[in-house]
C-alpha cells in the first residue's frame, strides 16, 4: 500500500476554558493518499478547521492535542519541535485560508510575500525565488506576473488574492495543500475559477488536496473522498459518489435536504434540523447527533456509536443507519403550494424607474471621482409575491435595497410605494410610510443593538409610530411566538443568542407593525446551512400567514430560485433580465445569467458531472471606471462589436413576462 | 504627497499665527509693564514706552507685530533693550531643540523595545514586569524623576565612585545630554511602550500571521517582517502628541538642570513681563510642535501603502 | 473566521445589563485595577474627611520644629512651616480629586458633543470641527495652560478649565470616530428604518454603545489632570498657598531634600499612587470593554 499523504489516527484536540473542557476534535481518523482530493463536510464549530490547522501544528493556544497522531508523509506532527514544524510548514504541508482580504500581509509586496515562502525554506536564493514567483504567478493564472508581483494585496480583488494566496502554498511544490474554505467569499463565477485551478494544479502536480467546506455540492464538484463532521466527530465517510447518493447517517441525509440545489423541484419544503449544534464543552451522551434526529433509539442516547463499515469503505457513525429506516423519509418533502398566478396586470406594491446612486470618492479637493454603485435599475414588485434579486458583490443589490427603503436618497430616479412617490416626500410623510416597508439584514451579530433586550428591539419600531405599552407587550410576545421565540427570552440580550435566533429576532421586529413589504438583505447567508433551513420556512410561513410581499436578495441562486416567485438578476449596478423564476432559471435569456447558473455546483454528483461551465473572463469592472455600452460586454463570451461596446442596452420585454437587456438574447 | 506636506504646513503657519495673537492681545490687556523697577525713572520709562509703541491702542500694535512677523522680525526684547528678540533666542533655540531631540529618541528607542518584548511574552512575567514599569513611568510626575536623577547623578554616584564621576548640572558638554533626555524622555516611553505592546497583540492575532506561520517562517521573520510595521502604524498615531508634549514638558526640566533653553527663558519672559518674548516663544514653539506633527504625519504612508496623502 | 464557532444557544444566565457584566469579569480577572480602586477608595475618603476634619488645621504653623520628622503625634512628620503634613497631605487629596473630577467631566461633556456633532452630521460641520481639532492639536499645551492661570488669575477654577482647554481635542477626536463608525452599523440603519428619530438614534443607539471607550478615556483624563496641576503648581502657578496642593508641597519639599526628604516624599509618593491606581483602572475598564475580551 503506498504510503498515504497525510494519515490522521484518533485525534483528539481540546480547548480547555473556564466554562470546561471543549472538545473540538474527537476521534478523528482519515487518511489522504497521494494526489486524492478529500473534502470535509460540516458546519460551524464542527471541528473541521480544527483539524485543518492541527496537521500544520497551529492550533492557537491554549488548546493542544491530547492524543492520537497525524502523520505527514510517515512523520508525526504531534510532538515535533518547533524547528521541525517550521521545516514541515509550507514544504511538506501547505495552507489557504477562507479569508483572502486578510490573509495577506497589507504593507507587503505581493512578490515579497511569495518569495518568503521559498526563502524560509531550501536554500532558495533571491534571484531564484524572484523568478520562480513570476512562475507561480502565471501557473495561478494571474495576469502580468511581472507588474502584479510588486503591487500590494489592496490592489487586487478577492478572487486574484485568493490565487495568489494559492500560489504562496505551491510555492515549494508540497505534496500536501490544506484549503479551508476557499471559496466561501467569493462569487459564484469567482468561485468556479479557483475550483478550476485547483482541479487543474491536482492532475497537473499530482499534489493531494484536503478541502474543507459547508458547501456540499462543492464537494460534489471536486472531490474523490467526503467526509462528514459533526460535533468534533466523523460521522460519515466514503467515495463521494456513494455518499451523496446513499447517505447513511441521519445527518447527512437531513443536511442535503436541507439545502436547496437547483435541481430539486421547487415547491418541496426544505427540511427542518431542529435545534442546533451542541456545545463542545456540554456534549449529549452516547451519541452526540441524538437529540436533533428523529430517528433516535433509546441506545443513540446511551452509547456513542463507532464507525460502521458499509460498501466500499463507506463509513457511517450511527446505530439505525439510513438503509434500515423502513418508514418513509421524516415527514413526507412537504410541498409547498405554489402562490397562484397572479395577472401582471395589477398594480405593482414597489416600482422602482431608472433608478440611479453615485458616490464621490476620493476626498482631496479635485480628485473626486464619480462611483455609480446603482447605475439605471428598474424593477417592479407585484403584491404578495416574492421577488428574488440575484447578483453577486459589487453589483449593487444592498445599495439598491438601501435606496429602496429610503435609507439613501438617490441621485436620480424614482421610487414609488403603494403608488406614492417616495423620492419627492417630505421627511415626516416619509416617517409615516416606514411602517409598511420593514428590512431585515444580513449580519445576524450586528443588526440588533448589544446594549438593548430583545423585547426593547422589536418594541422600538412600535414606540416609533405610538404603541401604548400595554397593547406594545401584548403584540411583541405575540410577535415572538410567531418566529418561534418563546416569550421567557423577552429580557435577554442579544449576545446570548445564536444566529439562527438572532435573526428570528430581526425578522421579528420587522414584522412588528404588520408591514406590507419586507425587504430581506441575504437574510441567510450568514447562518449555518441547518439553520438556513428554519429561517427559510419561517419566513415562507409568515408570508402565507401575514399576507407579507418579499424582496428577497440574495448571492445565492439556489436559495432565490427556491424561495421566489419572479426573479431579477442584477450586473453591476443595473437589472439585466427579470421574469419568473421558471422562466429565467429554465431558459435564461441573458447570457451572463446563463453563465452563472452554469457556475453553480450541484450537488447531484451525475448532474454536477453533466455541468458545463461557461467561463466568464476576468472580473466585474470597477465602478470608478464603468464600459461603454453594454456593462457585460468586457467579460460575455457573445459580445458582438462595435454594438455590443457602443450602444447600452435597455431592459426590455423579450418574451411574455420575461425581460431582458441585451442585444443578443439567447432564445 | 508633497501638496499635503505643503498644506498641512500651511495650516500650522497660520494656526501659530491665530493663536499668537491670540497670546499678543491677551497680554495686552494685562496692567503693568516692564519697565516698572528701580533703575528706571518715571520720564525714561515713557520714552521707552513710547519706543516700544506700548502707548498706541492694540489693533495698531497688532498690525505693526504681523507686518513685522511676515518680515521674518519679532520686534525686540523689553528687558535686553536693543537686542532683537530673535538673535537672543537662536542659541535658546538650539538648546531645546538639542533637549527635545535626544528626549525623543530616548521615549522612542525605550518604549518600542519594551513594548516589543512585552507584546511578543503576552501574559508572561516579562510582559508583567514590562507592562508596570511602563504604568510606573508615567504615573510619576516628571520634575520627581528629574529630582531623582540630579540627585542620583550628582550626589550619590559621586559618593559612590569617591570623586570619580562627577556631574554637573547645565548644557554645553556632551555628557550633559544623557540625564536630562532621560527624565525627559522616560515617562513617555511608558505611553508609547503601552501602544506598541497593544498593537503587536492585536497584529499577532491577525489572519496574515497565521499565514506567515503555515509557511514556514521562524519567529524573527514573523515578527520583524509582518507584525512590526502593522503595529507600529497606531504607535505613529500617538506619537506626535508625545512629541508635543516632550517640546513642552522641557519647560520643567530646564528649570531643573538648568539647562538655558526656550523653556525657562518663557517663564522669565512672563515674570519680568517681558511681553514681546513671550509673544515671540510661543509663536515658536507652536511653529515647533506643528511641524513636528506634521513630519510625524508623514511617516504614515511609509509603514502603510495604502495610505495616499 | 474564528476557530471556535459555537452557537451560544442555552446561555440561561440573565443579565441586568451587558455593561455592568462585562465590568464585574473583567475586573475580577485584572488584580491592578482591583488594588487600583482600594487606592483610590483611599484618597476618595481622605479627601472628603479633610473637607470636614483633619488631625490638624490645614494651613496652621508651627505646631513643632520645622523639618521635623515622622512621629506619633505626626506620621508624616512636619513642612518647613511646620506644618502637619498628614493633613496637608489629606487636604491635597481633595484639590486633587476636585481638579481630576472637574476635567474629566467637562472635558466629557465639551468632547462628546463636538464629536458627536462632527460624527453624526458629518458634511461641513465635521469639517469644521475636524479641523479646529488639528489646529488645535498644534497648540503647546502647557503653554497655553500657563498663560491661561497667568492671565485669568490662579484658582480651581480656572486650573481646571486651562486643562480642559489643552485636553478636549482628545476626547471629541475619540468620541467623533465612535460616532462615524456607529453610524453606520446595522442596527442604527434597523432603528432608521423602522422609524427612529434621530436625537433618538444618537441617545438611544449611539450614545450608550460609545460609553465604553469614552468611559476609559474619561478615567485616564483624571490622571492627566492631577500632573498637569501638579506642574503648575510646582511652576508657582498652581492654587494660592496655603492651599496644600500636593505639587506646591513637592516644590516645596524638593529644597530640603537632602536633610527632610519626608517633606518631598509624602506629597511624590501621594501624587505617583494616585496616579498609579487611576492608570490601572483605566487599564481595568478597558480591557473589561473590549469586544475581544468579553468572547472568551
Amino acid at each position: 500500500m503506498t504510503q498515504a499523504v497525510l494519515s490522521v489516527q484518533e485525534l483528539c484536540v481540546e480547548f480547555p476554558s473556564p466554562r470546561g473542557t471543549v472538545r473540538a476534535v474527537r476521534d478523528v481518523t482519515f487518511d489522504v493518499a497521494v494526489g486524492e482530493i478529500v473534502g470535509v463536510v460540516g458546519e460551524s464549530g464542527c471541528g473541521k478547521t480544527v483539524t485543518a490547522l492541527s496537521v500544520l501544528g497551529l492550533i492557537p493556544p491554549p488548546g493542544r492535542v491530547t492524543s492520537g497522531r497525524i502523520l505527514v508523509e510517515g512523520r508525526d506532527v504531534v510532538g515535533m519541535s518547533p524547528r521541525e514544524l517550521q521545516e514541515l510548514r509550507g514544504s511538506r504541508a501547505a495552507m489557504v485560508f477562507q479569508d483572502p482580504m486578510t490573509s495577506l500581509n497589507p504593507v507587503l509586496r505581493i512578490g515579497t510575500q511569495i518569495e518568503e515562502a521559498m526563502l524560509a525554506h531550501r536554500g532558495y536564493d533571491r534571484r531564484r525565488a524572484q523568478k520562480r514567483t513570476l512562475e507561480l504567478l502565471a501557473q495561478v493564472e494571474v495576469p502580468e506576473p511581472e507588474r502584479r508581483a510588486s503591487s500590494y494585496p489592496y490592489q487586487f480583488s478577492g478572487g486574484m488574492r485568493q490565487r495568489v494566496v494559492t500560489a504562496m502554498g505551491l510555492a515549494n511544490h508540497p505534496p500536501l495543500l490544506i484549503a479551508d474554505e476557499p471559496t466561501t467569499a467569493l462569487d459564484v463565477t469567482v468561485q468556479a475559477q479557483i475550483m478550476t485551478l485547483l482541479r487543474k494544479l491536482n492532475s497537473e502536480y499530482g499534489m493531494a488536496l484536503l478541502l474543507i467546506t459547508h458547501n456540499i455540492a462543492l464537494v460534489s464538484s471536486l472531490c474523490a473522498r467526503v467526509l462528514v463532521m459533526y460535533a468534533g466527530q466523523i460521522v460519515e465517510a466514503g467515495p463521494t459518489r456513494e455518499v451523496l447518493r446513499s447517505p447513511q447517517h441521519p445527518y447527512t441525509w437531513m443536511l442535503m435536504r436541507a439545502v436547496p440545489d437547483l435541481d430539486t423541484p421547487r415547491g418541496r419544503q426544505l427540511i427542518n434540523i431542529e435545534g442546533s449544534p451542541p456545545e463542545l464543552d456540554v456534549l449529549p451522551s452516547g451519541c452526540s447527533f441524538h437529540p436533533r434526529c428523529p430517528h433516535a433509539l433509546e441506545q443513540c442516547r446511551v452509547e456513542d456509536p463507532p464507525p460502521a463499515p458499509g460498501t466500499e469503505n463507506h463509513l457511517a457513525r450511527c446505530w439505525v443507519l439510513m438503509r434500515n429506516v423502513t418508514q418513509g423519509a421524516p415527514g413526507p418533502a412537504k410541498t409547498r403550494s405554489l402562490p397562484a398566478e397572479r395577472s401582471l396586470d395589477e398594480s405593482p406594491l414597489l416600482q422602482v424607474i431608472e433608478v440611479h446612486k453615485e458616490y464621490l470618492v476620493g476626498g482631496s479637493f479635485g480628485r473626486a471621482r464619480v462611483l455609480r454603485a446603482v447605475d439605471g435599475a428598474t424593477i417592479a414588485v407585484q403584491p404578495g409575491e416574492t421577488l428574488g434579486l440575484v447578483g453577486e458583490s459589487g453589483s449593487g443589490k444592498s445599495t439598491l435595497a438601501r435606496l429602496i427603503l429610503q435609507l439613501e436618497r438617490p441621485t436620480r430616479g424614482r421610487i414609488s410605494f403603494q403608488d406614492q412617490n417616495l423620492t419627492t416626500m417630505a421627511p415626516n410623510d416619509l416617517r409615516r410610510i416606514r411602517r409598511h416597508m420593514q428590512i431585515i439584514f444580513q449580519d445576524p451579530y450586528a443588526s440588533l443593538d448589544p446594549r438593548m433586550t430583545v423585547g426593547d428591539i422589536i418594541g422600538e419600531p412600535l414606540a416609533n409610530f405610538g404603541w401604548e405599552q400595554d397593547g406594545a407587550q401584548q403584540r411583541i410576545v405575540e410577535v415572538m411566538e410567531l418566529c418561534g421565540l418563546s416569550r421567557s427570552l423577552i429580557d435577554r440580550f442579544p449576545h446570548t443568542f445564536s444566529g439562527g435566533q438572532r435573526q428570528r429576532i430581526a425578522i421579528a421586529r420587522a414584522i412588528a407593525l404588520n408591514p406590507d413589504f419586507v425587504v430581506a438583505d441575504e437574510p441567510v447567508s450568514a447562518l449555518d446551512v441547518s439553520i438556513q433551513a428554519q429561517i427559510i420556512n419561517l419566513m415562507a410561513d409568515l408570508q402565507a400567514e401575514l399576507s407579507l410581499t418579499y424582496l428577497f436578495i440574495s448571492h445565492d441562486l439556489s436559495v432565490v430560485r427556491h424561495v421566489s416567485d419572479r426573479v431579477a438578476v442584477m450586473y453591476f449596478g443595473s437589472i439585466i433580465e427579470t421574469g419568473k423564476v421558471e422562466a429565467v432559471y429554465g431558459s435564461p435569456l441573458h447570457p451572463y445569467t446563463s453563465s452563472l447558473l452554469s457556475s453553480v455546483p450541484r450537488i447531484d454528483p451525475d448532474a454536477e458531472a453533466q455541468r458545463l461551465p461557461v467561463t466568464l473572463r476576468g472580473e466585474m469592472p470597477s465602478p470608478l471606471d464603468p464600459p461603454t455600452g453594454c456593462p457585460f460586454h468586457t467579460r460575455c463570451p457573445i459580445a458582438q462589436f462595435p454594438l455590443c461596446s457602443r450602444e447600452r442596452p435597455l431592459l426590455e420585454a423579450k418574451r411574455f413576462g420575461h425581460d431582458a437587456a441585451c442585444h443578443f438574447p439567447q432564445y | 504627497m508633497v501638496t499635503y506636506a505643503i498644506r498641512r504646513t500651511l495650516l500650522v503657519v497660520f494656526g501659530a499665527i491665530v493663536v499668537s495673537s491670540a497670546v499678543f492681545i491677551g497680554v495686552r490687556q494685562l496692567p503693568g509693564n516692564a519697565f516698572l523697577s528701580d533703575r528706571v525713572s518715571p520720564s525714561q520709562a515713557e520714552e521707552l514706552i513710547h519706543y516700544y509703541h506700548l502707548d498706541e491702542p492694540w489693533p495698531r500694535q497688532y498690525v505693526r507685530w504681523i507686518g513685522g512677523l511676515f518680515q521674518g522680525d519679532l520686534g525686540e526684547s523689553f528687558v535686553y533693550r536693543g537686542q532683537s528678540v530673535l538673535t537672543l533666542l537662536a542659541p535658546k533655540i538650539r538648546v531645546s531643540l538639542g533637549l527635545g531631540a535626544a528626549a525623543l529618541s530616548v521615549t522612542v528607542v525605550v518604549g518600542l523595545s519594551l513594548g516589543l518584548v512585552a507584546g511578543i511574552r503576552q501574559n508572561q512575567w516579562i510582559d508583567y514586569t514590562a507592562s508596570t514599569a511602563a504604568v510606573v513611568s508615567y504615573s510619576l510626575p516628571n520634575f520627581f524623576i528629574a529630582t531623582l536623577l540630579v540627585l542620583l547623578t550628582s550626589t550619590a554616584l559621586y559618593r559612590l565612585t569617591h570623586g570619580a564621576f562627577y556631574y554637573e548640572i547645565g548644557w554645553g558638554q556632551l555628557s550633559q545630554i544623557p540625564v536630562p533626555a532621560i527624565a525627559l524622555g522616560l515617562p513617555y516611553s511608558g505611553i508609547v511602550a503601552r501602544q506598541m505592546r497593544a498593537g503587536i497583540i492585536d497584529e499577532l492575532r491577525q489572519d496574515y500571521v497565521r499565514t506567515a506561520w503555515s509557511k514556514g517562517l521562524s519567529e524573527s521573520a514573523v515578527v520583524l517582517r509582518h507584525v512590526m510595521r502593522n503595529a507600529l502604524i497606531p504607535v505613529v498615531t500617538i506619537l506626535g502628541p508625545v512629541a508635543t508634549t516632550i517640546l513642552t514638558g522641557g519647560l520643567v526640566v530646564e528649570n531643573i538642570f538648568g539647562i538655558p533653553g526656550l523653556g525657562r527663558e518663557f517663564i522669565n519672559s512672563i515674570l519680568t513681563r517681558d511681553y514681546n518674548m513671550t509673544v515671540a516663544i510661543f509663536t515658536l514653539y507652536s511653529l515647533f510642535v506643528g511641524v513636528v506633527n506634521v513630519s510625524i504625519d508623514l511617516l504614515y504612508p511609509v509603514l502603510d501603502p495604502k495610505i495616499r496623502l | 473566521m474564528s476557530v471556535l464557532e459555537h452557537p451560544a444557544e442555552h446561555r440561561t444566565r440573565r443579565r441586568r445589563g451587558a455593561l455592568l457584566a462585562n465590568l464585574r469579569t473583567g475586573l475580577r480577572r485584572n488584580w491592578l485595577a482591583l488594588l487600583g480602586i482600594v487606592i483610590i477608595f483611599v484618597v476618595l475618603t481622605a479627601a472628603a474627611t479633610s473637607v470636614v476634619w483633619t488631625p490638624y488645621p490645614v494651613g496652621l504653623q508651627g505646631l513643632g520644629v520645622p523639618y521635623a520628622g515622622p512621629s506619633l503625634a505626626h506620621p508624616f512628620g512636619l513642612d518647613h512651616a511646620g506644618r502637619d503634613l498628614l493633613s496637608r497631605v489629606m487636604g491635597g487629596a481633595a484639590i486633587a480629586m476636585v481638579v481630576g473630577v472637574g476635567t474629566s467631566l467637562l472635558t466629557a461633556v465639551v468632547g462628546i458633543l463636538l464629536g458627536m456633532l462632527a460624527g453624526f452630521y458629518r458634511g461641513w460641520v465635521d469639517t469644521v470641527v475636524s479641523t479646529i481639532i488639528s489646529i488645535w492639536y498644534g497648540i503647546p499645551d502647557l503653554l497655553v495652560a500657563l498663560l491661561f492661570v497667568v492671565f485669568l488669575g490662579r484658582g480651581l477654577q480656572n486650573i481646571i478649565i486651562a486643562i480642559t482647554l489643552t485636553r478636549w481635542m482628545e476626547m471629541a477626536r475619540l468620541v467623533r470616530g465612535q460616532t462615524l463608525s456607529l453610524r453606520e452599523r446595522d442596527y442604527v440603519e434597523a432603528a432608521r428604518a423602522a422609524g427612529t428619530r434621530d436625537r433618538n438614534l444618537v441617545l438611544r443607539h449611539i450614545l450608550p454603545n460609545a460609553a465604553g471607550p469614552i468611559i476609559v478615556q474619561a478615567t485616564y483624563l483624571l490622571p492627566q489632570a492631577i500632573l498637569f496641576e501638579a506642574f503648575l503648581s510646582y511652576l508657582g502657578l498652581g492654587v494660592r498657598p496655603p492651599a496644600p496642593s500636593w505639587g506646591t508641597m513637592a516644590a516645596d519639599g524638593f529644597r530640603a531634600i537632602q536633610f527632610a526628604p519626608h517633606t518631598v516624599l509624602a506629597p511624590a509618593i501621594a501624587i505617583s499612587l494616585t496616579l498609579l491606581a487611576f492608570n490601572w483602572v483605566g487599564d481595568g475598564l478597558r480591557d473589561a470593554f473590549d469586544p475581544r475580551m468579553r468572547q472568551q
